[in-house]
């Protein structure tokens, strides 16, 4: 690990660079663990063990962005879950100025809660973790993201992109960069969940319309209806063909009918 | 994508009939209680003789874990408040999906007589695909596991009872 200077950061955050790591949200969660402070980023050049939702894997070849930031926001974890959305809108505006800088303007949607699809192709996808600090009542939080630069990892379910294959060459660092930016930028909007308001509408501005149609898997069922936006706490609310309206807290949204 | 939840659905499957053939037997036998342990699973089946819902009482009061319990009078909830008020006690700190793994195919992070340290990882609790660590508060065994995996839990469930 050394601190990387080729990255403009936002005062009062640091960074820690890893040419390879198993994982950072793994290597952040130990940190956090062992009483790290809040407001460090931890970048990989390649992740070994890199992972999504359940354990699936997230591979990580050099040249796209691997980043986790370890957070203490002294909120209980109820209120520390709205960081999940905080986090998509991030990714999505950092990936939306990189674009921009390359005279771009793609199509980027939020798919709930926290993927981020270009014309439809996942480029980008967030998985947080939290955990107990020693001796504390809040929880750490980590926020993991990955950022497709330049190669998307073939996936046999759904369709990958990169911002490479938009036309748009960007460094990790300089994705970092802006990643840590826009992810400051909406803490301080959040306000430690004083503003949850804020990042809800944002969150819905960037997301794909409402009345759309949707699939949710939940361990092996699945439930097929339209898209009717996000609860007050940011849970996914659906409606099913019989009129049903479900909330959904966990599980694997897919577009379309499915 | 899924198909690693292949197990535990199965194992839940598992679980449901035990417990229906269990509660078959308690009634046949006119028992209140029968308590099984196997391959690190407990389940214990109690009769309920003062609720009258359309869900059967003794699946009701045995599988807090399968459906969150609707308040119930004193007497039904007997079972569950000695693990509520049992010191041991981890409850959930919220609502979400319970992993006793860290991914489908790995071995669970405690069984039942697992030593566990203060801190170590026993659980995690997904919502808003956050994964969140629960952390056992105090060093000691685990006694009791009521928490199934895959499945929902509510704040404030009891999950595990360490001693």
């Amino acid at each position: 690990m050394h601190m990387s200077h080729d990255v403009n950061l936002p005062d009062g955050y640091r960074l820690a660079f890893y040419d390879k790591i198993s994982s950072t949200n793994a290597e952040a969660l130990r940190l956090a663990q062992g009483g790290e402070l809040s407001g460090l980023w931890l970048q990989a050049g390649s992740q070994i063990g890199g992972k999504g939702r359940t354990g699936r894997q997230w591979r990580s070849p050099s040249g796209n962005l691997y980043a986790s930031l370890l957070l203490h926001p002294a909120v209980p974890i109820a209120r520390a879950l709205q960081l999940s959305l905080l986090a998509g809108i991030a990714a999505h505006d950092a990936i939306m100025g990189l674009a921009a800088g390359a005279g771009k303007a793609p199509d980027l949607r939020l798919k709930w809660p926290n993927d981020i699809l270009l014309g439809g192709a996942k480029i980008g996808g967030v998985l947080l973790e939290t955990a107990a600090q020693p001796g504390g009542e809040m929880p750490a939080i980590i926020i993991g993201t990955g950022i497709n630069l330049v190669s998307a990892p073939d996936e046999l379910d759904r369709p990958v992109t990169s911002l490479a294959a938009n036309g748009v060459s960007v460094t990790p660092a300089k994705a970092m960069s802006a990643l840590a930016w826009a992810t400051a930028e909406w803490l301080s909007l959040w306000n430690c969940g004083r503003a949850f308001d804020n990042i809800r509408s944002a969150w819905l501005e960037r997301s794909q319309p409402v009345g759309g149609a949707i699939s949710v898997h939940i361990g092996e069922d699945r439930l097929s209806g339209r898209f009717l936006g996000i609860d007050e706490l940011g849970a996914l609310r659906m409606s099913l063909a019989s009129g049903e309206e479900r909330r959904i807290t966990a599980g694997d949204v897919s577009l379309g009918a499915g | 994508m899924t198909g690693g939840t292949n197990g535990r659905m199965k194992n839940h499957m598992v679980e449901e009939g035990l417990i229906r053939e269990l509660a078959k037997i308690l009634n046949s036998e006119g028992l209140s209680e029968i308590e099984v342990e196997q391959k690190g699973m407990r389940i214990r089946v109690a009769r309920n003789v003062t609720v009258s819902t359309a869900v059967s009482p003794a699946i009701a009061a045995a599988a807090p874990a399968l459906a969150p319990a609707p308040a119930a009078p004193a007497p039904a909830q007997a079972a569950n408040a000695d693990q509520e008020n049992h010191p041991g006690t981890i409850k959930s700190p919220m609502v979400g999906t319970a992993y006793r793994a860290p991914e489908p195919n790995a071995p669970p992070f405690v069984e039942i007589g697992s030593v566990v340290k203060k801190g170590q990882t026993v659980l995690i609790i997904e919502a808003m695909k956050t994964m969140n660590h629960i952390a056992a508060p105090r060093p000691g065994t685990v006694k009791s596991i009521m928490v199934d995996n895959g499945h929902p839990v509510e704040f404030g469930e009891p999950l595990f009872i360490i001693e």
